[in-house]
Parts: structure tokens; sequence; C-alpha cells
């Protein structure tokens, strides 16, 4: 790969690498785009798995699938919505395999009970200390911290995590109180009365 | 606006390991190399089997007459001296 080659697509966008990439093979472009996003996925999947060796896995595999599902990305959504999407859905097919009895959501956004909640304040995960946000994070379900990721992280709208999921957005609005409020109650078990805030 | 889970998460962004893009990079090298094999190896059979059944390179049906019963027209420019 050329110096110069690598510059020019520095400046190129998500889609002009991928035209490119597919128009002439230049193996160069995908790697432009690995490294624009490997940090991310792998971020995601070890906030999902939990485990850095299985989120290094992971990401090399989700690294791989994508390539060989670059002709059938559509400009429909941005490919970072698209990589993210594939990315979570990954993490949680492995859970899923790994533990066939865990609990992917704190309770099945298909099944919406008519109970009123409070809903808990997004400061409670945004203003937490980041020590504790990751122990609270590890001990809740994976489908609850997909969502919370999905929702304060990528800022992706209700409707983008539906999608994602393939659930509707009345389930996700939902699932997304139910997520905060289990994260309050693990908060609670872990630190008692203590201030979320440094 | 940077939140405690954004913070986290690029704490987690520099522990990506080094060596991964290596990894990655010499998979999308066997990729393209097979691909260049692959490339190769298909037209050529297909370009083989196109013969075999009678046609030539570009598809088309072969111009010469192939048939045994017949005796072979010899090129032009090539006839033997017992036409004379």
């Amino acid at each position: 790969m050329t110096a110069a080659l690598t510059n020019s697509s520095k400046r190129l966008s998500d889609a002009e690498l991928i035209s490119l990439f597919l128009q002439g093979r230049d193996t160069s472009y995908f790697t432009q785009l690995y490294r624009r996003y490997a940090g991310k996925v792998f971020a995601k999947c070890y906030s999902m798995l939990s485990d850095e060796g299985m989120a290094r896995d992971a990401t090399q595999d989700i690294f791989i699938k994508i390539l060989g599902s670059l002709a059938r990305f559509t400009e429909n959504s941005s490919f970072s919505t698209w990589l993210y999407a594939v990315t979570y859905n990954y993490c949680i097919d492995i859970i899923r395999r790994r533990k066939k009895n865990l609990l992917i959501f704190t309770e099945d956004p298909g099944k919406i009970s008519d109970e009123i909640e409070t809903d808990v304040p997004d400061s409670l995960i945004l203003d937490m200390e980041t020590r504790r946000l990751e122990r609270v994070m590890d001990k809740i379900p994976p489908g609850d911290r997909a969502i919370l990721n999905m929702k304060y992280i990528d800022d992706m709208p209700v409707r983008e995590i539906a999608e994602v999921l393939h659930k509707t957005e009345s389930a996700i609005k939902m699932q997304l109180m139910r997520a905060k409020a289990k994260a309050q109650e693990v908060y609670h078990e872990l630190y008692g009365d203590k201030p979320v805030g440094q | 606006m940077s939140n405690s889970l954004k913070k986290l998460e690029e704490e987690r962004e520099k522990m990506l390991p080094p060596d991964l893009e290596g990894r990655i990079t010499s998979h999308l090298g066997s990729i393209h190399h097979w691909g260049d094999v692959a490339e190769l190896f298909v037209s050529g059979a297909v370009s083989t089997m196109a013969m075999l059944f009678g046609s030539d390179r570009t598809g088309n049906p072969a111009e010469q007459n192939v048939n045994w019963r017949e005796k072979p027209v010899p090129p032009r420019g090539d006839h033997d001296s017992d036409d004379i």
C-alpha cells in the first residue's frame, strides 16, 4: 500500500471508500475503513462480552464478515450504523450460543406489560463515575447494555435501535426505561446510597 | 457531548490490540489473491468447456467443419500437387 494512497483515502467518505474498494479491490481502502472503526467495534465488543480476548476475536470476525457482505451495503443508512448493527447482533448471538438460558433483556421487549413505571433520569448513567459504571454495566443483561450503548454512545434514535434489534419503537422505549431501572437497582446493590457522580 | 458511557468507550478503544490490523490485512490479502486465482481459473475453465462443446474462444459456434466423415480442407495456400 502506498503512503500517497493512504493519505488521499483519509479524506474520503465511508461510502466512497466502499465504492472504490468494490471497484478496484484495492485493499488499502478497506484498511482505511478498518482504521476508522476498529477501535469503536472493539470497545463495543468488550462492553458486550466483558472479555478482552473474546472482544479481539469478535472484532476480527466482524470485519471479515462485513468484508464478505460489503457489496450488499446500501446507503439507506450510514456505514457506521450498519457496522454497529452487525456488531451488536453478532455479540448478542455469541452470548445466546454461549449461555442458552441467559436473559438477553431484563424483560422481553415483545411482551410489554401495562404497569406504569417511573422513568429513571438519564443522569444516573451519564454522570456515573466510570469505574462504577463499568461494574454496573457488567451486571445488567446484555440486551439492555446494547440498548443503553446505542442510545447514549452512538446517539441512535429509537427508530434506528428498533430496526437494529428487530423490535417495535414502543418496545424499545419501554426496554430503555427498564434498562435504566435495572442499572439503578444494580447500583444500589453495589454502592448503596452513595451519589453516582465522581 | 461526552458522558460517562462515552468516556468508558474511549478508554476501551485505546485497548485495541495493534496486531489485529495485520491479521485482518493478511486475510484481506489472501482473499484478494484467491480472487485473482479463481478469476483466472474460472475464465480458463469456461473457455476450455466452450471449446470442448464446439465453440470458439468467443463462445460462437466453431467455423471449421469438424465432421470426420468429410475430407479435411487444407488451409489456403497450402495445396499439394495432387490437385494439378
